[in-house]
């Protein structure tokens, strides 16, 4: 095999981002990816017993397939909300998110330009947000606050850095 | 300056010109597959359709072109840029001139007949900003041109206070035709050939055209005549390819000049239709370089600078001391990586080799209903996979400055990509199921137009650039655009 060397970088008192830190999401956000998928597996179910009843067992067990579909990606979810966190230091946002390719974004508040609280219909009725960040470059969705952290996030986001705030339409 | 000012200074139309370029702009528009069904439903009319038809269309089209170059106006007021447009909507555009990325020239083929110039200009937004100025005398665009530019430079140099300034003025690379001719032999000849590939789409009709009867395939077995036909075709294609990457080299780089002048960058060439770029370094996201082993040999290489916005510069054919040139002006003394000496792990070879095997073994077994055994050479690519990975993994090399990150790469064609760290506007760690298993991850900077990734090194060692990135970003005061 190739040679490969894995010598150690000097750290010069670079502080480090401590990835045991991260705050969790709203526990309410647990609630919504299960009834989005309640709502999506009950569509399913319908189709599915209509197509039985039409065309026969063939394509009732198809939708038996994606039913099966519809439950393992409720695992997906349910795993990847906990693995979802952020963390906010004094000068940077971090965010981890992802099951099978995990991820932790980093934007510091020196790069970010705008920032906004989004809040859907069903994120309303359980008192959650997306706080959404953008820079020229890379920008950063956290689905799952909840209201208060949202917005609170947003603040102290555009007061480190020069960003401007999007007022969306419906707030 | 000034001068450029008052020419500026009253709301202004194109030239009169600019009715015949709104009127084919607003043709094109029209899109060609339309067009093309337009002409063959034409085609069926009787003759007295047409004499009504035609000129009523081409009323209108003029008809178009003219409100169109009467309602556009443009000025440049108080560091703003004034726009007025929108033939039955009243659209007023304002842009501060420090917004503006890019201003480029364009001199396309009728430019050049009726003497005027093509102006777009690219905005800070990321979506509909830019804006183009179908025609104007060249004075009126150079005067645009260098009243943004000059604009950018004084923002530019109220921001940053005394920082030790580059010279003043530059010229950083100018193409001979010798250079030139170099860059076009270059080019892998077969690429030249896809200019022509819109002419296989209409190769039936051609044939009925060209005097040369195509040969007939023998369906049964290889003919003899196949043997030396493939071989002869390939030399033909060969040749013709390298002709046509010539002809298109001198067309469209003939006399590249690069200068700069007080923190901006400007590109010219072109023989027939002369195109001006020009940006600002600030904007310049990276340095990226790539030669073939042809290349190589010349020691000539093509450089790309990504920008923010459109205006990325392209300039084929540069040598050593215009890239150390271009090195000093675009990224800073501290970027510079000197050390080009981390490598990436082994572990990609194995990953790389198994995805597809397992692709191969797929694609072999589902062809193999298909075209019998023949679906076995699907395996070959297996072992050009692995000694790709190979090539790939012991070439890999990449280093951190404390300001500026760098990578190299080759294959057969070397690549390059430097970045200035203050440019990253954010930092990624990832790790996909198979570097989590062998702790390695994937480090991304992430630039504003593009960035730099280095994957597959050992976790703590993709944290700890993220870290010393973060931490070059946030104790930087320079501003990163």
């Amino acid at each position: 095999m190739v040679e490969f060397s894995n010598d150690p970088i000097d750290l010069d008192g670079v502080p480090r981002l401590d990835t045991d830190a991260f705050r969790p999401l709203d526990p309410a956000h647990r609630r919504l990816i299960l009834l989005g998928h309640l709502a999506t597996g009950l569509v399913v179910a319908l189709i599915g017993a209509v197509a039985a009843a039409a065309l026969g067992w063939g394509a009732g067990l198809i939708a038996l397939g994606v039913a099966l579909l519809v439950v393992v990606s409720v695992v997906l979810a349910l795993l990847e909300v906990r693995h979802t966190g952020w963390l906010v230091r004094e000068r940077d946002l971090s965010f981890r998110h992802g099951v099978i390719v995990r991820s932790v974004e980093t934007l510091p508040f020196a790069r970010i330009q705008h920032a906004r609280v989004e809040r859907g219909p069903l994120q309303r009725a359980l008192g959650l947000a997306t706080v959404k960040v953008n820079t020229a470059g890379p920008d950063v969705r956290i689905t799952g606050l909840s209201v208060d952290d949202a917005e609170r996030l947003k603040t102290l986001v555009v007061e480190r850095s020069d960003a401007t705030v999007d007022e969306p339409d419906d707030a | 300056m000034t001068a450029d000012l008052e020419l500026l200074a009253t709301p202004q139309r194109q030239s009169r010109w600019a009715v015949v370029f709104l009127a084919i702009t607003a043709l094109r528009r029209v899109g060609l597959a339309q067009l093309v069904v337009m002409v063959i439903f034409l085609g069926r009319l009787p003759v007295a359709a047409l004499v009504v038809l035609l000129p009523f269309a081409a009323l209108v089209l003029l008809a178009v072109g003219i409100a169109g170059w009467w309602r556009f106006t443009f000025m440049v007021a108080d560091g703003e840029l004034r726009v007025t447009k929108g033939i039955l909507s009243d659209d007023r555009l304002t842009v501060p001139l420090d917004r503006v990325q890019s201003v480029s020239l364009e001199q396309g083929f009728l430019h050049r007949l009726v003497g005027l110039v093509g102006v777009s200009l690219d905005t800070a937004g990321t979506d509909d900003a830019e804006f183009t100025i179908e025609s104007v005398e060249r004075d009126v665009a150079a005067a645009l041109q260098r009243v943004t530019a000059e604009h950018r430079t004084l923002t530019a140099t109220a921001q940053t206070g005394d920082v030790p300034l580059p010279p003043p003025e530059l010229t950083v690379v100018e193409r001979d035709l010798n250079r030139l001719l170099k860059a076009g032999i270059a080019r892998p000849a077969f690429s030249g050939l896809a200019l022509i590939f819109p002419l296989l789409a209409v190769a039936d009709d051609l044939s009925g055209v060209l005097p040369v009867e195509p040969p007939d395939v023998d369906t049964d077995g290889v003919s003899g005549a196949l043997v030396w036909l493939i071989p002869l075709v390939l030399v033909i294609g060969l040749i013709a390819g390298l002709v046509l990457n010539l002809v298109q080299v001198v067309l469209t780089q003939w006399n590249l000049a690069l200068s700069y002048r007080d923190g901006g960058l400007r590109r010219t060439a072109g023989l027939i239709s002369r195109t001006s770029r020009s940006t600002n370094v600030d904007r310049v996201q990276a340095l990226r370089w790539r030669r073939n082993p042809i290349e190589r040999r010349l020691g000539i290489r093509r450089l790309h600078l990504p920008t923010i916005g459109e205006g990325d510069l392209h300039i084929p054919g540069t040598d050593d001391a215009e890239l150390a040139t271009l090195e000093r002006l675009v990224l800073d003394a501290d970027a510079r990586v000197e050390d080009r000496t981390r490598r990436i792990a082994s572990a990609q070879v194995f990953r790389d080799t198994r995805n597809t095997a397992v692709f191969a073994v797929i694609a072999a077994a589902a062809s193999w209903f298909v075209i019998g055994r023949w679906g076995l050479l699907f395996l070959l690519l297996v072992g050009v996979r692995y000694a790709v990975t190979r090539r790939l993994v012991a070439k890999a090399r990449w280093g951190l400055a404390p300001g500026g990150a760098a990578r190299t790469d080759e294959i057969l064609t070397e690549s390059s990509n430097e970045i200035a760290l203050r440019k990253v506007n954010g930092v990624e760690v990832r790790q996909s199921f198979f570097e989590r298993s062998r702790s390695l991850a994937t480090v991304r900077l992430r630039t504003a137009d593009g960035g730099l990734t280095i994957g597959m090194i050992p976790v703590e060692e993709a944290q700890a650039v993220r870290d010393r990135v973060l931490y070059a970003i946030q104790t930087d005061d320079r501003a990163w655009i």
